[in-house]
């Protein structure tokens, strides 16, 4: 900071004794002037899009190289389809063996359509 | 080290030779790919997207992964398994970016994503793609099984419930 604004700005109090050290120091510092860094370069615009891709990659190669083959081997779809399919088969018996029988909703009402369109009309007398 | 944004191809005429030119096996290794094949007549669109699919099939590689590679052509999607498309606009826009300068931790992020590329490459291409097509197959049975069965169940408990009065 500027020697004369550093006196402006500090209270008369806070400066006390100080006076003459903020006087003798040197106008050029000693340190290092800070490299000039373009914007671009600090923004870290790609770190989050590389971050997602490396994120996708992996997840990629977790399918082919460990999912898909452990599939392969433990294959579950099968024995799923084997038991829907026997559950399907037992609820269609015992569907048919409930329609099949003589009072039952589907013979009332197959007879019911039937009668309707074939009988030959009732005499109103 | 290039980002893995789009890179557009173009044959620049029907010949054979130029599509030759646009494929080798590393061609989706670090980057997503579009074929253009507007530029073509309809037949040799239909024509370039069956040698395009034979290359992926011949040399065991897949077009999905690492990156994947999408023709750009006026036919449908149902006619191959490679990912077709009408319009620039219909590309994922994740990979649609401006090419920059990267800095050194993107730098060294995108080399260690090299390492999963190239691994992802080496896998057994045919092998995984019948495993997940077989996958979904599966599922699509069982998808359909279910929904028979629960359909018939809903059936056998309406028909019991007035039964029962």
């Amino acid at each position: 900071m500027d020697k004369k604004k550093l006196i402006k700005i500090a209270s008369p109090d806070d400066i006390q004794g100080f006076e003459e050290f903020i006087e003798s120091q040197p106008k050029d510092t000693n340190f290092l002037p800070r490299p000039a860094v373009s914007k671009k370069e600090s923004s870290f615009e790609f770190f989050e899009f590389l971050s997602s891709d490396a994120q996708r990659l992996l997840k990629v190669k977790n399918l082919l190289s460990q999912k898909l083959p452990f599939l392969a081997k433990y294959q579950q779809a099968e024995i799923l389809i084997k038991q829907q399919k026997a559950e399907i088969n037992f609820i269609k018996n015992n569907l048919f063996l409930i329609s099949d029988k003589k009072d039952s909703l589907y013979r009332k009402s197959l007879s019911d359509v039937f009668d309707n369109y074939f009988n030959p009309p009732k005499d109103s007398n | 080290m290039s980002l893995p944004f789009y890179h557009i191809y173009t044959p620049r005429s029907s010949s054979y030779e130029d599509l030759d030119q646009i494929l080798h096996e590393q061609m989706n290794l670090k980057h997503p790919v579009v074929i253009s094949l507007k530029n073509l007549e309809f037949n040799v669109q239909r024509e370039f997207i069956g040698l395009i699919e034979n290359y992926f099939s011949s040399k065991n590689l897949n077009f999905n992964f690492p990156y994947p590679v999408y023709v750009l052509t006026d036919h449908e999607s149902s006619i191959s398994n490679l990912p077709l498309i009408a319009e620039l606009e219909e590309l994922p826009i994740f990979y649609k970016k401006k090419e920059g300068k990267m800095n050194v931790k993107e730098s060294h992020l995108l080399s260690k994503n090299k390492l999963l590329q190239q691994e992802i490459h080496n896998t057994d291409s045919k092998q995984s793609y019948e495993a997940l097509e077989n996958f979904g197959r599966m599922h699509r049975i069982i998808f359909d099984l279910e929904t028979e069965r629960l359909i018939l169940k809903e059936l056998m408990t309406k028909i019991q419930k007035v039964k029962n009065g």
